[in-house]
């Protein structure tokens, strides 16, 4: 076989499947905007510190969720009702990622996991907070005045706090 | 070894499942076991007893139990999901009838759990017979197995379920026996509430295994039976007037 012709196959053969595609992705690489948090839902604080429950989220409910559905071992600091409660808005559907704390993410990270199938995708309760948590929301929170009939019935029964002075007024 | 931990299974304590654990987070993906306090009450054996002298011709026990559980039908008879219903028996010889809800009699040896190809039927520590729809596949071999009729199987999507009773396409559910109430300590059913408040009475909620509690004084005052007690499932919910 010519020698020059083989070349010239290999120099076409390795644009053909190395430089082309390699400088078509290269030309994709726009930034990329992570989608908003709904600022009505973002609760005030996590559970856990942001970067733990951002990456092991889904570890924490996995792990946990068994010993709920089989022992009645529920950890109210880690319960998946807590985190819609908290995090997501009452009218937010997880149809419509664009509302939903949860869904958005998934979404523009692509997993298809999606629990809310199943289990109800927004807060029951009118009022965004921890509800069974015993981590009282942060000093700085202030409390909406229709959620002082909740806050004060947590607190009775020690899972809150008493909202503070400044917050009752 | 104390003898709770005799009982584990190999894979229970290598694993770490069986103690009652809750996660601390000690570094990321790193978690920590502590004990938790609340678990099921060790002991203790749920169940219900109905008195179909008292039942009558109401639906309060039914309709409390698909508003607390976010039970809603799709106006087809022959497919929706139902939780409990109401029977009507008539003696053909006297014409007597008489009415009475049945639901998930959460056996003691259920056929539901036995058949089960994933391990998703089972039965709590204290009696009561759930559905994990994490493991449900929708194979339907527990409703062909219940002797009772009692499970229903979700044939379409669902929207705006109650957040303490996940239900959705694709897996098979029943009365949980209102088991976040009693997780909670609330220590009654949305039927049994309904009975006694917008009925006639007829049902009692309780612990089978305590002979001080109503069920049991009642039971053993005046007798209960079970419906197909020749299957020896020793059903938790008895009744009593059949």
């Amino acid at each position: 076989m010519d020698p020059v012709k083989s070349l010239g196959r290999g120099v076409l053969r390795w644009l053909g499947f190395g430089v082309l595609p390699l400088s078509l992705l290269l030309g994709c690489g726009g930034s990329v905007e992570p989608p908003d948090m709904t600022e009505e839902a973002r609760g005030d604080q996590c559970v856990e510190p942001v970067d733990v429950i951002r990456k092991d989220h889904g570890k924490i409910l996995t792990h946990e969720r068994d010993h709920a559905v089989r022992d009645g071992v529920r950890n109210p600091d880690h319960g998946f009702v807590s985190c819609i409660d908290c995090h997501v808005a009452s009218d937010a559907r997880h149809s419509e990622p664009e509302t939903h704390f949860c869904a958005s993410c998934h979404t523009f990270n692509a997993v298809s996991v999606d629990c809310f199938e199943c289990h109800r995708d927004r807060p029951s309760a009118s009022a965004h907070l921890h509800s069974l948590n015993p981590h009282a929301p942060a000093p700085e929170f202030a409390w909406e005045a229709d959620q002082q009939d909740v806050t004060a019935t947590l607190a009775e029964t020690g899972l809150l706090l008493p909202p503070s002075e400044d917050a009752t007024q | 070894m104390s003898r709770k931990n005799a009982s584990l299974s190999r894979r229970q304590f290598i694993t770490g499942a069986a103690a009652a654990v809750a996660g601390v987070t000690v570094a990321p993906g790193v978690f920590l076991m502590r004990s938790a306090e609340e678990k099921t009450a060790e002991g203790v054996r749920w169940g219900l007893l109905i008195d179909s002298n008292r039942c009558g011709d109401c639906n309060a026990c039914v309709t409390a139990c698909h508003a607390e559980n976010g039970v809603h039908g799709m106006d087809r008879p022959r497919t929706d999901a139902q939780w409990i219903r109401k029977v009507d028996l008539r003696d053909p010889g006297t014409g007597h009838t008489r009415s009475l809800p049945v639901m998930c009699q959460h056996c003691e040896n259920p056929p539901c759990a036995d058949v089960c190809p994933t391990g998703a039927s089972f039965r709590r520590e204290d009696g009561i017979v759930l559905v994990d729809k994490h493991t449900c596949i929708g194979c339907r071999y527990c409703m062909m197995a219940c002797p009772y009729k009692a499970r229903s199987f979700i044939h379409e999507p669902l929207a705006g379920q109650a957040a303490h009773a996940p239900r959705g396409k694709g897996t098979v559910e029943s009365c949980t026996l209102c088991v976040h109430r009693i997780d909670r300590g609330e220590g009654t059913t949305a039927c049994v509430e309904a009975c006694h408040e917008l009925g006639n009475g007829a049902m009692t909620f309780g612990d089978l295994n305590d002979p001080d509690s109503a069920i049991s004084r009642e039971l053993a005052e005046h007798g209960g039976s079970a419906i197909r007690a020749d299957l020896g499932l020793n059903p938790g919910v008895r009744y009593q007037g059949i």
